[in-house]
């Protein structure tokens, strides 16, 4: 029996990519050497996929991925020495069209909404990696983005401070702010809808649901920049 | 005198009138009709007085022949004003007796005196009179005398004390035979020879208003000022070996001292030179005169500032010179040497062997031993401040206070037995009717007897009617004197009590009488009788009044009082008497009266009357009402037997009664009668003030008094007319304030009286708390009076303002006072006199206690209010913390739930994946390894999945419920998905709710919810999967239905676990029992499952 998967698919089927299209460079970090092999293994597999790097630490993998400029990269979660939110956070201003998909044993919310915040797009359980490995790497590749109601709440609460704090300081209301459709969005997922539900209820395609979505990760990650921002200028002037 | 009616009603046994001696028999024409002119001129504005006819036994010295002769010397005698303070009383009058001017009182060693020979007198400014004897210094306190003598002061070497003197500044100086002794706050001393006195033995002292003291000694006269003593040997230049050397000294109102002693009549102190001159007396005075004149002895200033010396003769002094009285003027003799001048211009004087001298205008009296003079010489007089004379003999102490008020009115006609009634006419000619019969007195004074040959001479009733008549009731007849003729009218035989009580006539004329055996009327020339067949109470009618009403009040000895309505209203009233009586009242003792025996009627201005009685004073309403009050000696009334009752000017009621005369409120009095307070002041004047007689009558004869016309009160008494001036009466018996005595604190004694220490007045006794456990103040009352000791009544103020009566104890104890300050101050009423002024007020502190002091109290609040609000927030800490506990406590139980499930759930879960992979090393069956594989790792799967859940399930973040339903729904749309099924998801929308849920409730009801949700989807063969979320009205329940198309099952079955280790249907309940809630599954074989779970949400 399986239990479902909670990130969810954008639709795509399991053939994946077009035939002619160039392969998907992926790199992956994960401390466990027989995890990281599977890991390996897999990407192997799958004609479409590439696998560039694999890392065990995230300090063997800082150097090299800047250079490797890979698609995708698999980061787990918990790694030891620096974490994997630590090493998006570094490599997303290097690599600005790499999608980070942080992989993760529970569907941790909080950890996952902070690799969020760093720059990541995406997040695997691991207990989904065989079965949907390459089908996820495909959709965050072409602008799918998984979000689960946890995710969503924390997302809605996170931005909302934000913008609140910006409304406070006066200042102008920027595009990282939330749309109303995306609000809208952000309510259902909250509410436990899926992709497929909300998309009929909206009157949207499935794949501007995943668009949206995607957008409101760019501007998770914008605002969390902002706010690191202004608590250096305030450390900084304190 | 016989004792012509016995039938009185009184309390006290009467004096037996056999003591008082016969009249002297008057010969008829005699005696009578002579004014005293001489008086009248020797005194300006004195009223000649009554006299009596009294020959003075035992004074030859004044026989008639003298006395004429002495009137016509005082008619050549130079007018000497003498002040009117009390009009009449003269001491020097032959007429009356000693007993009759003076009560007298000697002391002797037996009243406590420390020795009978009296030397000195000296009455000091606060009241105490200080004796000097053989045996030391006295003072008269509380009736008994204090002695200060070598054995409480050994500053006394000498016990014997010449003379006392007082400072200005309260220093008391007394001369005994071994030294001057000076007693004052500051220290006692003894001034001696060792100082500059010539001698030891003092004579005389005079204090100068300088504050310098004058001395006499043995030998020389001596000055003491700023204290150092200056001798002037020798002033008297011939008195060489003459002793004394000094007689006596006074300072004038002019400042000028004058001395007197042997040889020369006085000598002048010239205040620039401090020398003395002689004194020469010029006027055409014969150098032989002169000459004569050996020494004057005695020194005084009159009223009018004359300086007299006494001596043969004596000589005055006035603005023009020197004068001397004439030879028949006894001063001009020589008659002794002055020892003292009262306040009504008498002057007192001593013959050496002879006794004491009274002088006034030209007249001498000598008191001897007759008189009750104990001894003599006379050696010292003092008038205290009653006015009572005060004079030392070798044998005692005596007290002499003269009877000036109320006088008892004598005359040379008017006997001096009973007066029993009297009445006024409207010219202030009044008569007066004694056993005697009727007397007449015009306004000066005068008095005749115009009515002869009355048929009975005992007069008892006396009243002027509207023409004129004077009707005369007497023991047996009813007569009347009109223009000067007397007509008798007789009671008819068989008539035989006719004693008549009352006369008195009503507003239409018509005359009526009460007599012992009825009441009369006469109108016209009709009589008519009542008696009790006639509604009379009693036939003994005593009193009779008529109201304004015009209603008769008639008082009856036995029966009580009746009011009867006489018809005056009836036009034709006057010509003849009222058929009937008309009863309108009857008061006796059944219905309120005090006594049944009513004797004097009085209506006061307010139209109530008041009853004299035996047994008081009754008040009785006008009508209607006639309502009956009594006042009695429980209310303050001095005596009960009321025997007359009259109204003064100021509205005061006088009465008189059978102990003396008594002055009350009638404000007062009404109150009382009304109930309205329980005391009234009685002022009383009984014979200790002097009275001659307490007793009065009105018992059988009235009216027994009347206001005359110049608002003075006359009285009738058994020993003649009482009459005094009502308005200044009451204050001259006024007590003087006491002193203190003694202060005690604890048994230590803080203030003693001694001589020279001043009262206490500003003077604050302060002591430490918790030592004045004790306080004793004794007081002392400094004057004499007869008759009962005084009443004293004190207060502490701060302890108790209130007065409290102390009777005739004469100290006060108080116990364990409080800290704080008080004062006490004690005032004394003497026989029914005013409270004195308060004596001075003494001034006790006690400190607090520390702990009573502001400074203690205020931190005491101060630290109070801190711990106050140190507690309320200590008990808010505590309370916090408590939460706090309580909370962690709360957490560890979580916890620990959470814990046991990690256990039971994924503990057991990883066992079964060991099991499982060791039935994978199993290599006896190969196809079973690879699905042992299989199922290993989809146990892992699960095992992951279920460690998410309870992580979700832990993290207190999760714990809003629409963030639980979310998730749910969440889980249960993609598992419907995946399974390829239909279904509707019906959740609230619950994201305004701030509802809870907590990590233990989640965790089952996600567990059970996904038991439901597998069974729906992988067991139950449905097409369709529906779940329904709902919470009910008050929030208080959530519901959570899973329904589902399948085939369904037989619930009655016991259900087995499913694959998966999902424990079932079982399993659900007992987790939703775990949270309170409950899970229900409804099912039949082919129609569907419909499982419910629900649960309590925390309030």
């Amino acid at each position: 029996m399986n239990e479902p998967s909670q990130a969810q698919a954008a639709g795509t089927s399991s053939v994946h990519g077009h035939p002619g299209s160039p392969r998907l460079r992926v790199a992956a970090i994960e401390d466990d050497p027989e995890q990281l092999g599977f890991l390996v293994h897999l990407i192997s597999h799958y004609p479409s996929l590439d696998c560039v790097g694999s890392f065990l630490s995230s300090e063997t993998a800082l150097p090299e991925l800047a250079s490797l400029r890979p698609d995708v990269v698999l980061v787990d979660i918990g790694l030891p020495g620096m974490s994997g939110t630590e090493l998006v956070r570094h490599l997303k201003p290097l690599l600005p069209n790499t999608q980070f998909m942080m992989l993760t044993v529970i569907d941790d919310t909080p950890r996952i909404v902070a690799a969020l915040e760093a720059g990541a797009t995406g997040y695997l359980l691991k207990k989904d990696i065989q079965r949907r490995l390459a089908d996820a790497i495909h959709e965050l590749h072409e602008g799918g983005s998984p979000m689960s109601s946890g995710i969503a709440r924390r997302v809605v609460q996170s931005i909302q401070h934000s913008t609140a704090t910006k409304k406070a300081a006066a200042g102008p209301v920027s595009d990282a702010d939330l749309t109303d459709r995306e609000r809208q969005i952000l309510d259902r997922l909250s509410a436990g809808m899926l992709y497929k539900e909300i998309a009929a209820e909206l009157g949207v395609a499935l794949g501007t649901v995943n668009t949206h979505i995607r957008h409101i990760y760019e501007k998770l990650h914008v605002h969390s920049r902002h706010q690191a921002m202004i608590r250096a200028k305030e450390c900084g002037s304190a | 005198m016989n004792c012509v009616d016995c039938h009185r009603t009184r309390r006290e046994p009467r004096r037996d009138h056999s003591e008082v001696t016969s009249l002297f028999p008057l010969p008829p024409g005699e005696g009578q009709g002579q004014p005293n002119e001489a008086l009248a001129k020797a005194g300006e504005g004195i009223p000649t007085g009554l006299r009596t006819h009294r020959a003075i036994p035992g004074s030859p010295l004044f026989p008639r022949k003298w006395r004429a002769l002495m009137c016509a010397a005082g008619l050549a005698f130079p007018v000497l004003p003498i002040p009117a303070t009390d009009p009449g009383f003269d001491p020097t009058d032959p007429t009356m007796e000693v007993d009759l001017l003076f009560q007298r009182r000697v002391f002797t060693r037996a009243d406590g005196l420390p020795s009978d020979n009296v030397r000195a007198l000296h009455v000091s400014r606060d009241g105490t009179l200080w004796i000097g004897t053989d045996r030391g210094l006295s003072r008269l306190a509380n009736g008994g005398f204090q002695t200060f003598n070598h054995a409480s002061d050994p500053i006394f070497r000498h016990d014997t004390v010449t003379a006392i003197e007082e400072g200005t500044d309260g220093t008391l100086w007394v001369g005994t035979l071994d030294g001057l002794l000076e007693f004052n706050a500051k220290a006692t001393r003894r001034h001696t020879t060792a100082e500059g006195l010539v001698d030891n033995q003092i004579e005389v002292l005079k204090a100068r208003r300088n504050g310098e003291l004058w001395f006499g000694t043995y030998r020389g006269l001596h000055r003491l000022a700023n204290g150092k003593v200056t001798a002037f040997p020798n002033v008297f230049t011939n008195s060489s070996t003459a002793r004394p050397a000094v007689f006596s000294m006074i300072e004038d109102r002019a400042g000028r001292f004058w001395v007197t002693g042997p040889g020369t009549p006085a000598q002048l102190l010239d205040a620039s030179s401090d020398r003395f001159s002689p004194v020469s007396i010029q006027g055409n005075f014969t150098n032989a005169l002169q000459s004569a004149f050996v020494a004057g002895h005695g020194i005084l200033e009159d009223a009018a500032g004359r300086i007299w010396i006494s001596g043969t003769p004596s000589f005055y002094l006035d603005s023009t010179g020197w004068h001397r009285p004439p030879p028949d003027d006894p001063l001009g003799r020589g008659c002794g040497s002055f020892l003292g001048l009262d306040a009504d211009g008498t002057f007192w004087l001593r013959e050496w062997d002879t006794g004491l001298v009274a002088y006034r205008a030209g007249r001498t009296r000598i008191f001897s031993t007759l008189e009750g003079v104990p001894d003599m010489p006379i050696q010292t007089l003092v008038i205290d401040r009653l006015g009572a004379l005060w004079f030392g003999t070798p044998s005692g102490l005596c007290r002499w206070l003269p009877r000036r008020f109320p006088r008892v009115i004598g005359g040379d006609l008017l006997p001096k037995e009973a007066v029993w009634t009297m009445t006024e006419d409207s010219e202030g000619v009044a008569w007066i009717g004694t056993d005697r019969g009727v007397f007449r007195r015009d306004p000066s004074g005068r008095i005749d007897t115009p009515i002869r040959s009355l048929s009975d001479h005992r007069i008892r009733s006396l009243h002027l009617d509207q023409q004129g008549t004077l009707w005369i009731g007497t023991m047996d007849s009813l007569e009347f004197w009109r223009d000067a003729k007397l007509n008798v009218h007789h009671w008819e035989a068989p008539e035989t009590h006719n004693k008549v009580r009352v006369v008195t006539s009503d507003a239409a004329g018509r005359l009526w009488v009460g007599r012992e055996r009825g009441l009369m009327c006469r109108a016209g020339d009709v009589w008519r009788q009542f008696r009790v067949a006639d509604g009379l109470p009693h036939d003994d009618v005593r009193a009779l009044r008529f109201d304004r009403a015009g209603n008769l009040w008639i008082g009856t000895f036995g029966g009580g009082l009746a009011v009867a309505d006489i018809g005056l209203h009836n036009p034709r009233a006057s010509l003849a008497p009222p058929p009937r009586l008309e009863i309108l009242a009857v008061r006796s003792r059944t219905n309120g009266l005090p006594s049944d025996y009513v004797w004097a009627i009085h209506e006061d201005a307010r139209g109530s009357c008041w009853l004299g009685t035996d047994r008081g004073l009754a008040r009785v309403h006008p009508a209607p009402r006639f309502e009956v009050s009594a006042i009695t000696q429980a209310h303050g009334l001095f005596e009960e037997a009321i025997n007359e009752i009259l109204a003064d000017d100021s509205g005061a009621l006088w009465l008189s009664t059978e102990r003396g005369f008594g002055r009350i409120d009638l404000d007062q009095a009404h109150a009382v009668a009304d109930g309205r307070a329980p005391q009234l002041d009685c002022l009383a004047f009984t014979e200790a003030d002097g009275l001659l007689t307490g007793e009065s009558n009105g018992q059988k004869s009235q009216p027994a008094g009347i206001k005359t016309r110049d608002g003075r009160l006359w009285f009738a008494t058994p020993r003649g007319i009482c009459h005094f001036n009502p308005t200044n009466i009451s204050a001259r018996i006024r007590a003087p304030a006491p002193l203190l005595d003694q202060i005690r604190v604890d048994h230590e004694t803080v203030y003693q009286f001694r001589p020279g220490i001043p009262q206490p007045g500003e003077h604050r006794f302060e002591f430490e708390p918790g030592r004045a456990r004790l306080l004793e103040i004794a007081y002392a009352n400094p004057e004499f009076r007869e008759g009962p000791p005084p009443r004293f009544r004190h207060r502490l103020i701060g302890f108790d303002d209130r007065w409290v009566q102390a009777g005739e104890r004469q100290f006060a104890i108080f116990t364990n006072l409080k800290p704080g300050a008080y004062q006490f101050e004690v005032q004394s009423a003497a026989n029914h006199s005013a409270w004195s002024d308060h004596s001075v007020r003494c001034h006790i502190v006690i400190r607090p206690w520390f702990y009573q002091t502001l400074w203690f109290r205020t931190c005491l609040v101060g630290s109070l209010l801190a711990a106050t609000f140190g507690t309320i927030r200590w008990r808010e800490h505590s309370q916090h913390r408590v939460a706090e506990l309580r909370r962690q406590m709360a957490l560890t139980e979580e916890r620990h739930r959470i814990a046991r499930d990690v256990h039971d759930e994924v503990g057991s879960g990883l066992l079964r994946l060991a099991i499982l992979g060791e039935k994978a090393q199993d290599r006896r069956d190969p196809n079973a390894s690879v699905a042992d594989l299989d199922r290993v790792r989809g146990e892992a799967h699960r095992l992951v999945d279920q460690l998410g859940d309870l992580i979700w399930a832990i993290n207190p973040e999760n714990d809003s419920l629409d963030q639980v339903l979310a998730r749910l729904r969440e889980y249960a749309a993609l598992y419907v998905q995946d399974a390829c099924l239909e279904g509707d998801l019906v959740f609230p929308d619950l994201r305004t709710t701030h509802l809870k849920l907590s990590g233990f409730a989640r965790r089952n009801l996600a567990l059970a919810f996904k038991e439901a949700l597998c069974n729906a989807v992988k067991h139950a063969e449905a097409s369709r999967v529906d779940v329904r979320c709902d919470l009910d009205h008050d929030h208080a329940w959530l519901t959570i239905s899973v329904i589902d198309n399948g085939r369904g099952f037989d619930p009655a079955r016991r259900s087995t676990p499913s694959k998966g280790g999902g424990h079932g249907l079982a399993g659900m309940r007992h987790r939703l029992d775990s949270v309170g809630g409950h899970a229900t599954i409804e099912s039949q074989i082919g129609q569907g499952t419909h499982v419910t779970l629900a649960l309590p949400l925390p309030t």
